[in-house]
C-alpha cells in the first residue's frame, strides 16, 4: 500500500491532473474511501463537513516530496485566495485499493460538481452512516444552512445515488 | 464648587458614539464619565442632564450625603448607589450622576496592565460591573496559575505572564472592538445586546484552558481519543453550570435566568458567526490583538510589531459576501456566488500596509516563539511525561506515583472519562508540584521526563525544511522513515506543526470571518492577499516538522545522514 501522500497525488493525477480547492479534495478523498479506497485516513466532523487532519498532513507531504504543486489564485469577486494542486506524477495504474479506471470514472462525476455540492453530498453521508443521525435530512439544513437552497442539495444525493453512497431515504 | 454633569457624550453605555476620529487613551476613559461643561454645552450649577429622562432635572451634588462605604459583598453596589441617590433628589438618578459618585467614592475600578496601560471598570455600567465581579471568582482566578505561553519561559524566561492577565486585556480590546462597531454600524443595524455579550465573551474566552495547554492537550488526545474535550468545551461547560459562580453572577446582572451565560458560550462555539463574534473570534480579534502585544513584550522578542492605534484607527465595519466557497474545476458556483452578506471588519485602503505587519506579525511570532525549537522541546517531554503519568494514575488506588492519593493531577488522570470537578482543579502549579515529587520519588520514564524537565535537560531535535528542502532533508527524512519509525512516541518524537498566515483550523479554507478585508479607495471590499505579495506568498500552509530524540545517538545517527547536493529527491 503506497503512503498517503502518493495516494493524494495519484488522486489528483487520475483526476486529470489538476484539482482546485482545499475543501474539494478532503471531500475527494473522503468519497472515495467510501468507495474502496481504503487510505486509511480518519475523518473528524469540521466547519465543512467530513475532514482529515492526516490527509492535509499528506497534501504537505506530497509537497515536499515533489508530487504534488500547489497555486495560489484569486476570486475575481472578491479576492478571496484558493488553492490549485497540481500532479507532478503520472496517473497511478491503481490508487489504494481501487483499480485507476474506477477512481477516473467516480473523479470525473465528482468534477462535474461544485466544491458546495460535494461538500453536501460528503457531509450526508457522514451524518447518515457516521454520525448515523436518523433525521439527516433535517440535520443537514442546520448545519448547512444557506448551502442546501437552490437545488444543491438534490444534486448532492443525486450524486449519492449516483455512485451508490446514498441513504435509504434518499432512494425512496 | 459644584461640577456640571453631562450624560451621554463619549461614553459606551450612553450607545451615543462618539464621531472622533481618535480614542481615547486609557486615562482619559475615566473622564468622560466626569463629562466637563464646554464652553459651547453651558449648563446652569447644579443642573444635571439626562437625555434617557427628557427634561433637565435640577440635582445638587452637595444635597446628597454620599455613602463613604459600599459593602462589596452586595453585589448591587451600583444598584445601592442609585436608590440613595433617587432617594434624596426625589427619585431622578442620572446614569452619568451615579457615575460622577461612583469615582469620587472609589466605584472605578483599576488594573495597570504593562501592555494597554490603565484598564478601567465603571462599576456603574453593567458590563463592566459584571465583568469585574466576574474576575473575582475563583473559576477566573484560577487563570492566574496558569501561564500564558505554558513552557516557552524555559526559552525566554521574562515570559511568565498568565491567561488572567491576558484575559482581562481582551476584554479591553474588546471593548474597543465594539466601539468601533457602535460607531460604524447604522443605529437601526445595530445589536447591542450582542455586543455586550461578546465583551463579557472575550474576557471569559480562556477560562476553561488547562494547565502547559498544548503539552496537556496532546496528552489528553491522546489519552481520551473520542471522548477528549477541548478547552473551549471546558470553558462553556464552566460558563453554563448552574451550580458556578459565572452563571450566578450574569444571572444576577442581567437576569433572564442566566440566559447570558448561554448566549456566551453560544457566541464562543461559534454558533453564529456575525460581526460581534468576530471580536472574539477572526483574524482581526481581541485575543490576537492582545496576545500578539503581550507576548511579544513579555518574550523581548523584537519580531512581530503591530501598529495598534493606527490599525484601529482605519477599522470600518462592511458587507462582505457569506459564502466561503472555492471555484471548482469546470465551473465557477455561481449560485454561491449570490449568497447572503454578512458585516465584518474592513481595514481602510491607507491602512493597508499595517495590516500587511500585523498579519506577518502573527506568523513571525508563531516561527520564533510559539514554534521554537526549544519550546517545541520541552512541550514534547512534558507531553510524554504526562502520558506516562495519566497511564499509571489510570490504576487507581495502586498507582506506583510519587504524589500523594489526593494530589489533583492523580484525581483528575485517575478518572477514564474527566469531569469538571476535577479538571478545575489543574493549573500549572499542580503540574510543577506533580514534577518536581516524580523528579525525586518517582520511577521509570515518569521520573526520567520530570528530571529532565525539572533541571532544564531538553531533548535535542533535528529540523526538516519543509519549505526550501535541500537534499539532505529528503535524505534524513527518508532514513528516519525507513529505520526509526518503530521508535516513535517512546524515545523519539515526531512534531508537526502548521505555520499558516491565517489561523483556521480546518485548514479547508478561510472562512468569511477568519478573512483580513481591505475597503478600496472607490469601495470594494477584497482580501488582503489579492492586494499583498507577501501575504499571497504565505496563503500556502506551510509546516514545521522535527524529530526529537532521548537517545543522543539516534540523534547523531540521523545528523550523520549526508544528502547529496545535487541529488533530486
Amino acid at each position: 500500500m503506497p503512503h498517503l501522500d502518493q495516494l493524494v497525488a495519484g488522486a489528483v493525477a487520475l483526476s486529470g491532473g489538476e484539482l482546485v480547492g482545499r475543501i474539494r479534495l478532503q471531500k475527494v478523498i473522503y468519497l472515495l474511501d467510501q468507495l474502496g479506497l481504503s487510505s486509511g485516513a480518519s475523518f473528524e466532523y469540521h466547519h465543512y463537513g467530513p475532514y482529515s487532519e492526516v490527509v492535509s498532513d499528506a497534501v504537505t507531504d506530497a509537497k515536499f516530496w515533489g508530487h504534488l504543486e500547489e497555486a495560489v489564485s484569486f476570486r475575481l469577486s472578491d479576492g478571496a485566495p484558493y488553492s490549485s494542486y497540481k500532479a507532478a506524477i503520472a496517473a497511478p495504474d491503481s490508487l489504494g485499493d481501487m483499480s485507476a479506471d474506477d477512481a477516473r470514472r467516480f473523479l470525473a462525476k465528482f468534477n462535474s460538481c461544485t466544491s458546495t455540492v460535494l461538500e453536501l453530498a460528503a457531509t450526508v453521508h457522514w451524518l447518515a452512516f457516521v454520525e448515523k443521525v436518523p433525521n439527516w435530512r433535517a440535520e443537514i439544513e442546520v448545519r448547512k444552512a444557506g448551502k442546501t437552497d437552490k437545488g444543491r442539495l438534490d444534486k448532492a444525493l443525486a450524486l449519492l445515488r449516483d455512485i451508490g453512497l446514498a441513504p435509504k431515504q434518499a432512494c425512496d | 464648587m459644584t461640577p456640571h454633569i453631562m450624560s451621554g457624550g463619549g461614553s459606551r453605555a450612553s450607545g451615543a458614539p462618539s464621531k472622533s476620529k481618535s480614542f481615547r487613551s486609557p486615562r482619559d476613559r475615566l473622564t468622560p464619565r466626569l463629562s466637563r461643561a464646554t464652553p459651547s454645552q453651558p449648563r446652569a450649577p447644579g443642573k444635571c442632564e439626562n437625555r434617557n429622562r427628557g427634561p433637565e432635572a435640577p440635582v445638587s451634588v452637595q444635597s446628597c450625603e454620599l455613602p463613604r462605604k459600599f459593602d462589596g459583598a452586595k453585589r448591587a453596589a451600583g444598584l445601592a448607589t442609585s436608590k440613595v441617590i433617587r432617594a434624596r433628589t426625589g427619585g431622578i438618578a442620572s446614569k452619568d450622576f451615579v457615575r460622577y459618585l461612583f469615582l469620587m467614592t472609589g466605584m472605578i475600578k483599576r488594573i495597570r496592565d504593562p501592555v494597554h496601560g490603565l484598564i478601567t471598570f465603571d462599576l456603574g455600567d453593567e458590563v463592566d460591573r459584571a465583568a469585574w465581579r466576574l474576575i473575582n471568582t475563583p473559576e477566573f482566578q484560577r487563570l492566574r496559575r496558569v501561564r500564558q505561553l505554558g513552557v516557552s519561559e524555559f526559552t525566554f524566561p521574562g515570559a511568565t505572564h498568565t491567561r488572567l492577565s491576558h484575559s482581562i486585556g481582551v476584554f479591553h480590546v474588546a471593548r474597543r472592538l465594539t466601539d468601533v462597531a457602535l460607531r460604524h454600524v447604522p443605529k437601526d443595524k445595530q445589536n447591542p445586546s450582542r455586543a455586550r455579550t461578546a465583551k463579557l465573551a472575550a474576557l471569559l474566552h480562556d477560562l476553561g484552558h488547562g494547565p502547559f495547554s498544548h503539552a496537556f492537550e496532546n496528552a489528553e488526545k491522546a489519552r481520551l481519543k473520542e471522548n477528549y474535550r477541548d478547552h473551549e468545551e471546558w470553558t462553556a461547560e464552566l460558563i453554563q453550570r448552574k451550580s458556578g459562580n459565572i452563571r450566578q453572577i450574569l444571572k444576577d446582572e442581567f437576569k433572564g435566568g442566566g440566559s447570558m451565560a448561554d448566549d456566551i458560550a453560544a457566541l464562543l462555539r461559534g454558533d453564529e458567526p456575525d460581526l460581534y463574534s468576530s471580536v472574539v473570534s477572526s483574524s482581526f480579534d481581541a485575543d490576537r490583538l492582545d496576545y500578539l502585544q503581550r507576548d511579544r513584550m513579555m518574550t523581548g522578542s523584537g519580531a512581530g510589531a503591530i501598529d495598534f492605534d493606527w490599525l484601529l484607527d482605519n477599522l470600518r465595519v462592511v458587507d462582505v459576501r457569506s459564502s466561503s466557497v472555492e471555484p471548482s474545476n469546470t465551473l465557477e458556483d455561481v449560485d454561491d456566488a449570490e449568497s447572503n452578506t454578512i458585516q465584518a471588519f474592513a481595514f481602510e485602503e491607507k491602512a493597508l500596509q499595517a495590516a500587511e505587519s500585523f498579519i506577518l506579525a502573527r506568523f513571525h511570532l508563531y516561527s520564533q516563539v510559539y514554534l521554537h525549537k526549544t519550546t517545541r522541546g520541552v512541550e514534547q517531554m512534558l507531553t510524554a511525561f504526562l502520558r506516562a503519568f495519566s497511564q499509571e494514575a489510570a490504576n487507581g488506588d495502586r498507582a506506583d506515583l510519587a504524589v500523594p492519593l489526593d494530589h489533583p493531577l492523580r484525581v483528575y488522570f485517575a478518572k477514564p472519562i474527566p469531569d469538571l470537578e476535577s479538571y478545575v482543579g489543574l493549573d500549572d502549579a499542580v503540574v510543577w508540584g506533580a514534577l518536581e515529587l516524580s523528579a525525586a520519588r518517582g520511577n521509570g520514564q515518569i521520573r526520567e521526563f520530570a528530571e529532565r524537565i525539572c533541571s532544564r535537560r531538553i531533548m535535542k531535535g533535528v529540523a526538516i525544511d519543509m519549505v526550501n528542502p535541500q537534499s539532505i532533508d529528503y535524505a534524513r527524512r527518508t532514513y528516519i522513515n525507513e529505520n526509526l519509525r518503530g521508535k516513535f512516541g517512546t524515545i523519539i518524537f515526531e512534531d508537526r506543526a502548521p505555520l499558516s498566515i491565517y489561523k483556521d483550523p480546518s485548514k479547508e479554507t478561510v472562512k468569511p470571518h477568519k478573512r483580513v478585508y481591505i475597503r478600496r479607495d472607490g469601495g470594494k471590499v477584497v482580501d488582503i492577499a489579492s492586494l499583498s505579495r507577501p501575504i499571497a506568498a504565505l496563503y500556502q500552509e506551510q509546516e514545521v516538522l522535527r524529530y526529537y530524540f532521548i537517545n543522543e545517538n539516534d540523534r547523531k545517527k540521523v545528523l550523520d545522514i549526508k544528502g547529496d547536493n545535487d541529488a533530486a529527491p
